[in-house]
């Protein structure tokens, strides 16, 4: 299948991650029902250079995988295991749904209680008074009769 | 497009916004219907300097928004004095730029818009702009709340293609700054973020029914005044004179003078009968007509001010209580607000009546008693009233002294340093599950006590002290429940519910795809 390397530094929850092509080739790959994990074997480990793979064939249709760094080599051959990036597989789609949000970078509502929203326990005191008030001296009132 | 006043939003000194920006306002906007030409004019005087300098920096560009995407445009990558789409920018002349025809509808209600180069690290300048669009000459003064500035914190850049602006990134986390410096954190190209039936809820596509069906949400607030006061008729069975330092002494001397006595007695066997009460308080507002003290029918010849009422108003002015934070922080419980009052104590206030507004405090004063009613209000009425007493009454015999200490001479409730029986009733709960003890900070004071306090009310604000730590918002987000599509979101995303219905993948692929986005993405 023809399988493109590439190696990427995205964090695994960038749906879109950063690539850096490293190669083109067609190895044979051994997947799973569902898609989600598969196994790539090379022949040589030296070729071992990339951390991220898109396997352009059918069943796979394009989806990228993860290179998990734990490989086993049996005879020479290296056999790598990958997990599928849904993220990256079904952004075109997946995007396009609309969805309740939880937390949000940029679309806060910071009027909405917040009980990550880091709070000290001591709290600030100001004063302020008033511009004007009563006097600061006396006047006298007498009420009388009649 | 709904555009309705917004609530939701944070002030250019939140942690997501730049503090050292640079605020231009921009004050007439001019539209010609019959050229169907728009013309920016009467600049600021400082604009010239700092529109030089977004030019030589090439990240900044400005044209009039339809709230959320410009129809105007124009940019540096343009050189000054170029023909733009038939739009002929003279170079060096910002006092009158002609930027470009329009239809009328697209016109009304726009707002200048500004972008900045996604090649800075963050906006040059932030223009503000307040102008009154002048329509054939005719002003249409643009609301405060419709004015929309935007603020493109993605440094989002674009081109001019086909009259509409074709962004180079997609276009994204633009903000509306309204004129006063306020940030509508909710927008997304949808728009503004529009106040449904008094809920401020972000911009939501769904068209399905609010939480608020049943009810008609409608605010329907009257403001609630004081009334005046009016005037107690008590024809000749009492009088009340009001007197200085001076005119006391005199009074005094008086009294004791043998013609007094002499006059007196014949009416009355103890000439005090006829004095009712003297009193001091801290006020000399009440007004009357001049006059001298007459005692019975004895003419004193102490010249005073008879009162023509006995009540008179004093008002203290109010205090403006800003949001501090803009955010659920500036209300109960996290915010308190007590309010000291002369003649009544310490009093708390229920803050979220105040903040955003003003505090209104103004007394009415009875001289016969001394007894005193502070009323205090918010922007849209009366809110609370409180009582007690201004006046400290001087003993004019013996016997009026032991009266005022067995009766008068009371003090209700705690002073500072706190009424702990009541506290155990006010522990209140946060959310972060802190307890704090609701303290009362003082009693009113009554009868003579007050007039040892201050004279001058203010009020106590306590506010929580907040720990940001740095791109907060990229790692763990702010608190959104706003329904939108994902492709309109950037940035770290948390999604709370979704149904992946449109998704072909295997039933795994969907399995792990939600259990991801309720953990917490990156969008694009």
């Amino acid at each position: 299948m023809v399988v493109n390397c590439y190696n990427t530094a995205s964090d695994a929850a960038d749906v879109n991650k950063s690539l850096t092509l490293v190669k083109t080739v067609n190895l044979e790959v051994k997947g799973t029902n569902n898609l989600m994990d598969a196994e790539l074997t090379i022949t040589n480990p030296a070729n071992v250079n990339f951390n991220y793979v898109q396997i352009m064939d059918a069943p796979y249709n394009g989806r990228y995988y993860f290179v998990s760094p734990e490989t086993t080599t049996f005879n020479g051959i290296v056999v790598l295991a990958l997990h599928e990036d849904v993220l990256m597989s079904l952004k075109g789609q997946f995007l396009n749904e609309g969805a309740v949000i939880d937390r949000q970078e940029n679309e806060g509502n910071l009027f909405l209680i917040d009980t990550e929203f880091p709070v000290e326990n001591r709290n600030k005191i100001f004063f302020k008074q008033f511009p004007s008030g009563f006097d600061t001296g006396l006047t006298y009132y007498l009420t009388v009769g009649g | 497009m709904g555009i309705a006043k917004v609530t939701n939003y944070v002030t250019l000194t939140n942690p997501l916004v730049p503090s050292d920006v640079k605020l231009v306002k921009v004050t007439k906007v001019n539209y010609d219907r019959t050229l169907n030409t728009v013309t920016v004019s009467k600049w600021g005087d400082d604009i010239w300097e700092l529109l030089h300098d977004a030019y030589n920096d090439g990240k900044t560009y400005f044209g009039f928004g339809l709230y959320d995407f410009p129809v105007a445009f124009y940019s540096p990558y343009y050189e000054l004095g170029a023909n733009m789409h038939g739009i002929n920018i003279p170079t060096h002349s910002l006092e009158s730029y002609t930027l470009g025809r329009y239809d009328v509808p697209n016109f009304v209600g726009m707002g200048l818009y500004i972008g900045v180069d996604t090649t800075g690290e963050r906006p040059e300048y932030v223009f503000i702009s307040k102008p009154a669009f002048v329509i054939n000459n005719e002003a249409f003064p643009i609301p405060d709340e419709r004015v929309p500035i935007m603020l493109d914190l993605n440094r989002t850049s674009g081109y001019y293609e086909n009259n509409l602006l074709m962004p180079r990134t997609p276009i994204n986390r633009r903000r509306y700054v309204d004129y006063y410096f306020r940030d509508y954190p909710n927008y997304t190209d949808e728009g503004v973020p529009t106040e449904v039936n008094g809920f401020p809820y972000g911009p939501d596509d769904s068209g399905e029914s609010r939480p608020t069906d049943g009810g008609d949400m409608v605010d329907d607030s009257e403001p609630i005044g004081v009334d005046e006061i009016r005037t107690l008729f008590a024809g000749n069975l009492f009088r009340v004179y009001k007197l200085n330092t001076t005119g006391l002494s005199e009074l005094s001397n008086f009294l004791l003078s043998p013609e007094f006595l002499d006059n007196i007695k014949k009416l009355f066997n103890d000439p005090m009968d006829y004095l009712i009460s003297l009193t001091a308080m801290p006020t000399a507002a009440f007004t009357g007509i001049n006059s001298s003290v007459k005692i019975g029918n004895v003419n004193t010849n102490i010249s005073c001010t008879q009162l023509s009422n006995f009540f008179v108003d004093v008002d203290c002015g109010s205090i403006a209580i800003p949001q501090y934070f803009n955010a659920y922080l500036d209300y109960s419980p996290y915010t308190s607000i007590s309010v000291y009052l002369i003649g009544c104590g310490v009093v708390p206030l229920n803050v979220d009546m105040f903040v955003g507004g003003h505090i209104y405090l103004k007394y009415r004063v009875d001289a016969l008693t001394g007894q005193c009613l502070a009323f205090i209000s918010n922007d849209n009425g009366l809110v609370s009233t409180h009582s007690g007493n201004l006046a400290y009454h001087i003993p004019l015999r013996s016997k009026d002294y032991s009266e005022m200490f067995s009766g008068v001479m009371t003090m209700t409730g705690g002073v500072i340093g706190g009424d702990y029986a009541s506290a155990s009733a006010g522990f209140m709960q946060t959310e972060k599950g802190i307890f704090k003890p609701h303290i009362v900070q003082g009693g009113a004071f009554s009868g003579n006590t007050s007039i040892m306090c201050n004279k001058k009310p203010y009020i106590i604000i306590e506010r929580p002290t907040i720990s940001i730590p740095k791109n907060y918002a990229h790692n763990i987000g702010f608190n959104s429940q706003i329904y939108s599509v994902l492709s309109r979101l950037h940035g770290f995303t948390k999604v709370k519910e979704i149904h992946l219905d449109n998704v072909i993948a295997t039933r795994e692929e969907k399995a792990e795809l939600e259990r991801l986005l309720k953990n917490g993405v990156v969008l694009p």
